[in-house]
């Protein structure tokens, strides 16, 4: 019965996605998410975000495109601490003495905001549009599954309605 | 050629497809499901639907999400009675009988984000996060040129991250 339709059945697994570390400098995270994809006449090919690990393999977040467009952001207020005539001059706890951006800054952190491959696709639909986000982690007993995009539901309600 | 500007990477308005303002939520999905198709692993078409207005002007933008969104959602998802498994079927069926429901009505109007043609790509990159979206209409002397989107910023982030 098409309305009970389950994740398992639209998602992206594991399999296909790009897996960086959360310590790489935001160029190497680009050139894995590259290598992984490539645009040919106007189209993207391959995957858009990429599974973030620390170097023991365990999964920490998630880096999409709003992650590589929260780089520019921090590189904007460094350019503004670096140019402005503070007396006072302090970065945010933790950053590194060398202002490189690294995964761990971008990233989003893998949270609590997860669906399972049994769940029903409305069950995806519910929590994108509660949260905001358009890449769900697929989560079955403790390990990640796969992702399910927000194109993968809406080809599915395309098709249902 | 170093692209510097939105107008460097932004898609000409003529690659999307488009739908009037007064057409239903039915239609703006089927629309952009047929613009859409999935080959060789890849979804080709575009994201977001334009959105005409009278004498054909454009008047704003419909993305995926927002009409995924659009079924009243905030409603279904506040009522303790309604089941998980159940929910689809309310879901499904208000997105078909909402024929009252216009375009115009869940559009994000073209005048609520926009970006200058001669903006850098760091404006583009940090406007896009300030209001949470993934598209822009870009706007040349008052008049909308082209869309800016997310993925176009990813295309040129080598000059800038390296």
């Amino acid at each position: 019965m098409p309305l009970s339709q389950k994740i398992a059945n639209i998602m992206v697994s594991i399999d296909n996605l790009p897996i960086i570390y959360n310590d790489y400098l935001v160029a190497q995270a680009v050139a894995v998410l590259r290598q992984f994809s490539h645009r040919q006449d106007g189209t993207w090919y391959g995957f858009q975000a990429a599974l973030v690990t620390e170097p023991t393999g365990h999964l920490v977040g998630l880096l999409t495109l709003r992650g590589l467009l929260r780089a520019f952001k921090i590189r904007a207020i460094q350019d503004h601490l670096l140019t402005s005539d503070a007396e006072v001059f302090f970065l945010p706890a933790g950053s590194n003495d060398n202002l490189d951006i690294l995964v761990r800054d971008i990233m989003r952190p893998i949270g609590l905001i997860t669906v399972s491959s049994k769940d029903n696709v409305f069950e995806a639909v519910r929590k994108m549009v509660k949260h905001k986000i358009n890449l769900l982690p697929v989560v079955d007993d403790d390990h990640l599954v796969g992702m399910v995009r927000t194109i993968d539901v809406f080809w599915i309600v395309g098709e249902l309605i | 050629m170093s692209k510097n500007i939105a107008a460097d990477i932004m898609v000409p308005l003529n690659d999307y497809v488009s739908i009037s303002k007064d057409a239903t939520l039915f239609d703006a999905i089927k629309e952009l499901k047929h613009a859409m198709h999935n080959r060789g692993g890849a979804w080709h078409g575009h994201r977001s639907v334009l959105v005409l207005g009278d004498k054909g002007k454009l008047a704003g933008i419909l993305t995926m999400s927002g009409l995924l969104r659009a079924a009243g959602i905030k409603e279904l998802d506040e009522d303790p009675f309604i089941k998980a498994e159940s929910w689809g079927w309310y879901y499904v069926n208000k997105m078909r009988q909402e024929t009252k429901v216009r375009v115009r009505d869940i559009m994000r109007p073209l005048e609520m984000y926009t970006i200058n043609s001669n903006a850098t790509v760091l404006e583009v990159a940090l406007t896009l996060l300030k209001y949470q979206v993934n598209t822009l209409p870009v706007m040349q002397k008052g008049k909308p040129v082209g869309i800016v989107r997310s993925i176009d910023v990813f295309m040129v982030i080598d000059d800038y991250f390296h």
